[in-house]
């Protein structure tokens, strides 16, 4: 009866045990089941490993997609794994495109042997260097780029691209303002010296007259200086107000002409101008195109040795007979094949000063590209390289001719 | 200094030593410390000690209680033993498992 007890005891037990298994057992799938859980302990070979189910990660993805760096992780040979969506903006592409290239198809010519360094310093740790990368529309922009490995026993390496263009342009703006401080000084140095020298002499006629025409020159010059950076400023703004009518090319460039005749026949340059017979009408303010164009031919003439050619040319574009393109070509220092896309580049002009003989900011470059933008055109310039002479060319949507009244009529209600 | 619970519901004066297993940061893992924290404040005011694992960090420290799913919280004392396995967004489900709350029947 004793053991019978016992047993009795022992089974019971047994049950509570075995019931209360099973309860665990049932509230763990309850708890699954019901999405409150999001992590488990596996066990291999004794060796614990926390497994985390997909989705539980995803505030760090969310803070890693928002960030303001791009982000991308690399197998071992260096292709991508995952990149997110501001490295994809940096790079010009569309979400979901770097997936599978190579890192390094990204990085300019140049910046491969450091960028091969920087993986290397990945794998010993982490390291970081100063990369050129280059966007899918061909540009290139200045990045950090800062290396990691993930894991303690993978090869998967962590990379951060911090974008450096902003420090750079800022860095652009200071060279630029230092250029144009000297530039200014360049102009007022003269006409002190005039003032002394209208001191000294007297009033000896001749002289006079030779000094004040020198300040006159000097002072017209930084006007225009200050006139230039004045209007890049209200283009940049949006300020500029276009009073815009219809208007014939061959009388902007006439008047073009006007303005810089000065300074093309100091320079002793020789012009050939090609104009249309018919009219070439376009919308336009007509002396905002005359600006356009007087910077062109100050520009050529600036640049090009005394007695150069300086042609100017306007004509249908053959494969669009709605758009007009006036050029401007001379003969002069030409533009190396890297700086051209730069030259309309208002801050990016100072940098390249330096090394330029002539200097200058080309402000009235930027100005004019700015101002043919306004008029729904374009300015583009071309270069076979330095010495051998520049074109700037102007295209402009033309009005329809005369024309345009009689289709008005065709289509309005009868 | 442990004392034994006779009505289920806990001794206004008893310690309660509650140890919460953890992943890192996951969202369940940081609902759970603060669902168990909004709990005890109200329950247990004053008389608990809370101790948060983080088995991402150290997986070793989950062999003490055998834990499988996380986040899981365990209820050391008072006596008896529980483990309430989920992120305790469920309020009478884990007073229930705390034995702060009778079973309701239905």
């Amino acid at each position: 009866m004793k053991l019978e007890e016992k047993t009795y005891d022992t089974l019971r037990d047994e049950n509570a045990a075995l019931r209360r298994r099973l309860e665990e057992a049932e509230e763990m799938i309850t708890a699954i089941s019901g999405g409150e859980v999001d992590a488990f302990l596996v066990r291999n070979d004794g060796d614990e490993q926390v497994l985390v189910l997909d989705g539980a990660d995803r505030p760090y993805r969310l803070i890693i997609e928002k960030m303001q760096q791009g982000a991308v992780t690399l197998t071992a040979d260096g292709a991508i794994a995952y990149a997110n969506g501001r490295l994809h903006d940096l790079l010009a592409l569309e979400e979901g495109l770097l997936v599978g290239s190579r890192f390094a198809s990204h990085v300019t010519d140049a910046a491969v042997p450091l960028y091969h360094a920087l993986m290397e310093s990945a794998r010993n740790g982490g390291g970081e260097a100063e990369l050129e990368l280059r966007r899918s529309d061909g540009s290139v922009f200045p990045a950090l780029v800062t290396s990691a490995r993930l894991f303690r026993h993978t090869e998967i390496i962590c990379l951060i691209v911090t974008d450096l263009s902003l420090q750079k342009a800022d860095r652009q703006k200071d060279e630029f303002l230092a250029v144009l401080a000297h530039e200014i000084r360049n102009y007022l140095a003269p006409m002190r010296n005039g003032l002394q020298v209208l001191n000294l002499i007297g009033s000896k006629a001749e002289d006079v007259a030779r000094v004040r025409q020198m300040m006159g020159n000097q002072m017209e010059s930084l006007v225009r200086l200050v006139d230039d950076l004045l209007d890049v400023a209200r283009v940049t703004q949006g300020k500029i107000e276009l009073r815009k009518e219809r208007t014939d090319l061959s009388a902007v460039v006439l008047r073009a002409l006007e303005s810089s005749r000065h300074i093309i026949e100091e320079r002793k340059h020789q012009l050939q101008v090609e104009l249309p017979s018919e009219a070439f009408p376009v919308e336009a303010d007509l002396l905002r195109l005359v600006q356009v164009l007087t910077n062109l031919l100050n520009n050529a003439a600036k640049y090009t040795p005394s007695g150069g050619m300086i042609r100017v040319s306007v004509r249908r574009l053959p494969d669009r007979p709605n758009r007009a393109a006036i050029r401007v070509s001379d003969s002069g220092v030409g533009i190396e094949s890297e700086m051209l896309p730069r030259v309309f580049d208002l801050f990016a002009q100072a940098e390249a000063g330096s090394s330029r003989a002539e200097g200058g900011l080309g402000i009235g470059l930027t100005l004019a590209r700015r101002l043919a933008e306004l008029h729904g055109g374009i300015l583009e310039a071309a270069s076979e390289g330095p010495g051998r002479g520049s074109s700037f060319t102007v295209e402009l949507p033309l009005l329809p001719g005369p024309k345009a009244d009689t289709s008005r009529q065709d289509t309005s209600h009868s | 200094m442990s004392s034994k619970s006779e009505d289920g519901s806990g001794k206004e004066t008893e310690l309660w030593e509650l140890r919460l297993y953890v992943a890192g940061q996951t969202p369940k893992s940081l609902a759970a410390i603060n669902n168990l924290k909004r709990i005890c404040e109200e329950k247990l005011t004053g008389r608990y000690k809370i101790e948060v694992l983080d088995l991402m960090q150290n997986p070793k420290l989950a062999r003490d209680h055998q834990i499988v799913a996380i986040p899981t919280l365990v209820k050391q004392l008072p006596e008896p033993f529980r483990k309430i396995i989920g992120d305790l967004s469920n309020r009478e489900k884990t007073l229930v498992g705390l034995q702060l709350l009778e079973r309701s029947e239905n």
